[in-house]
């Protein structure tokens, strides 16, 4: 384990997510989730504003 | 409370102390005592993780706050997925790879031990004061609305948390995390539900919801880039990030639950489990307070939601002025439902006029209802100076008990008391991992077996419950509890964040160098919250811009030979 370079450039993974999918898949949809949530936030503002 | 709620209320609490002794088994070393034996499934760590984060002071504010100012606390949240994602890519997993048992550790290996130790510290200091404030805060509303005193509050969450934490460690905390979680989902349905089906038969729910929109309540998103304003779209997703990553990456009493995950892969999936579904919770939750706010306009709310304080005004002096005040309360109440009912009619239609002629008319009743309330607040400091003139924690209960039917009022107390217990639980557990791994383990036995150590563990649970028990009894000057939580936490954040960082990313900083820096930074946090008029937000990025800036500032000036060497294996 290199202390520094680890987290600087963390190894890839070696297993794959145990819900299926691939990491990068999954990452994805964290940030998709997180902008529809923020455009239905948006949405709602304004329609009841 | 009638003999159902407390029926169910009591079968809960003795199950879910009997369930956490029963799963947490007997472990007889401390890997198994303090991360489960690494052994855990994705659901169970991301259902702990989400079950610490969320403390009963958090589950009983949200609608409070929700009431009173709207769904804008959401964008609080916005940050924590984005810290998620670089929490899973980097801390998993160089936790896991260096087998550690706490975050600390991380520092002795990379700066030094004195780094370690002042982390653990300032850990244990904080944690250690909060943990009586977790356990005060519910059991304080809780007393109000039950009758009880505090002090048997205070002492039910205690010894209930300690009893099945000190029996199974950390694998009965995770265990009992799901559960807990559970009867609080069902809890917030059961509301929802129950909200929904006593809303008046000519109101519907879009109704409703565009009588909270007309008060403002509905403004999730605020994209203005003023840095007066508390919640933004901008501060949350910055500061959110900031916050969650400090919080995530560096309390113990998360990294210890991730770190029981059976693997890097079912760690990492815990925390983009929490990623994904932090947000949507929060806003039902935030949601749940509008709705109670709408359901308000068509029901008679009391003057003032704190029960013992506002008895308390109508027996002083001032209770003929109260009195009339609460007279007039009816009155503008009445007018604020016609003028509910006539917009929720005009919001119906397509005439935006009317619409809008209507809206300027509730608002206007609603200001005048505000006044009366402004009032009753006044006198009722008045009567007694110690009351709190913010009553929002109690808003949330106060519907519950008013509104729910027998039976589902005592599940949604047992939910209170599992939120209490929850962040209780996991807070005492990371106490005593740090306890035994950073203080016992490292300065006083090194060579300890494995069965002393889990003995010292099972000790030093119990010790910090009863610190946690001591504090909470005697903290009731304390004033605003949410505000005491945020500045105690705020007193030390910075400074661990800014360790961490500079650790993380300074490839070159020496331990030396990140030590000093933090000293120094942590003394000048401390004195600006003793000298200055700073606010409190402002200590956490105060603290981590210090230690990031002195550890870099003073490293070239240290002697070269006390830079690190990078270790493998």
């Amino acid at each position: 384990v290199n202390l520094v370079t680890d987290v600087i450039h963390p190894p890839p993974a070696e297993e794959p997510p145990p819900c299926g999918g691939t990491w990068f898949l999954l990452y994805t949809l964290v940030v998709a989730n997180l902008l529809f949530w923020i455009a239905l936030f948006v949405a709602v503002t304004r329609a009841f504003s | 409370v009638t003999t159902p709620d407390w029926v169910v209320l009591t079968a809960w609490l003795a199950f879910i102390v009997a369930y956490g002794v029963w799963r947490g088994g007997r472990s007889r070393d401390i890997n198994g005592f303090l991360l489960a034996g690494k052994d855990m499934r994705w659901p169970t760590v991301a259902l702990s993780i989400m079950a610490t984060q969320a403390s009963a002071i958090t589950f009983l504010s949200t609608p409070g706050q929700a009431y009173v100012d709207g769904v804008r606390f959401v964008q609080f949240y916005l940050g924590l997925p984005l810290a998620m994602i670089v929490l899973a890519i980097t801390a998993v997993p160089l936790y896991h790879r260096l087998k550690v048992y706490t975050a600390y550790e991380f520092l002795e290996k990379r700066c030094d031990l004195k780094t370690r130790t002042l982390a653990a510290s300032l850990f244990l200091i904080q944690r250690g004061l909060a943990a009586g404030l977790t356990i005060y805060a519910p059991a304080l509303i809780l007393s109000v609305i039950l009758g009880w005193d505090v002090h048997i509050t205070v002492a039910l969450i205690g010894v209930l948390v300690v009893i099945y934490t000190t029996s199974g460690g950390t694998r009965a905390v995770s265990r009992t995390h799901v559960l807990q979680t559970a009867i609080i989902l069902l809890g917030l349905a059961a509301t929802f539900a129950v909200l929904f089906a006593s809303l008046p038969r000519d109101i519907s729910l879009l109704d409703a919801a565009r009588v909270g929109g007309a008060a403002g309540r509905l403004k999730a998103i605020d994209a203005s880039f003023s840095l007066s304003n508390r919640y933004t779209l901008w501060s949350g997703l910055l500061g959110g990030f900031f916050l969650a990553l400090s919080y995530f990456g560096t309390d113990q009493s998360q990294v210890q639950r991730y770190l029981s995950g059976r693997s890097v892969a079912e760690s990492r999936t815990a925390l983009l489990f929490n990623g994904l579904f932090k947000v949507p919770l929060q806003f039902a939750i935030l949601l749940l307070g509008v709705a109670v706010f709408a359901f308000d306009h068509f029901s008679r709310p009391p003057i003032f939601f704190d029960p013992v304080a506002l008895q308390k005004a109508r027996a002083s002096a001032q209770g003929g002025q109260l009195s009339a005040l609460e007279q007039r309360w009816t009155e503008v109440l009445i007018l604020r439902e016609e003028r509910a009912r006539e917009f929720a009619r005009a919001a119906r239609g397509s005439d935006h006029i009317l619409r809008a002629q209507a809206g300027e008319r509730l608002r206007a009743a609603s200001a005048d209802a505000a006044a009366v309330r402004q009032q009753a607040v006044a006198l009722i400091t008045t009567a007694d100076p110690r009351s709190n003139p913010n009553d929002t924690n109690y808003v949330f209960l106060t519907f519950v008990v008013r509104h729910l039917p027998a039976g589902l009022l005592g599940l949604m107390l047992a939910a209170v008391f599992a939120a209490a217990m929850n962040s209780s639980s996991a807070e005492l557990n990371a106490l005593a991992a740090t306890t035994t791994i950073d203080v016992y383990r490292r300065f006083l036995a090194p060579h300890a077996s494995e069965r002393r150590s889990v003995l010292v563990s099972r000790a030093a649970t119990v010790l910090w419950g009863g610190v946690a028990v001591f504090f909470a009894e005697v903290i009731n000057r304390m004033g605003s509890l949410i505000e005491a939580v945020n500045v105690l936490g705020s007193l030390f954040y910075g400074t661990i964040l800014g360790i961490f960082l500079v650790a993380f990313y300074g490839r070159s900083v020496s331990g030396t160098a990140v030590f000093l820096a933090a000293v120094v930074a942590e003394v000048t946090v401390l004195a600006c919250f003793a000298f200055t008029p700073v606010s409190f937000l402002w200590y956490n990025v105060l603290g981590c811009l210090a230690v990031v800036a002195l550890a870099l500032a003073l490293n070239p000036l240290l002697p070269r030979r006390l830079a690190p060497q990078p270790r493998n294996g």
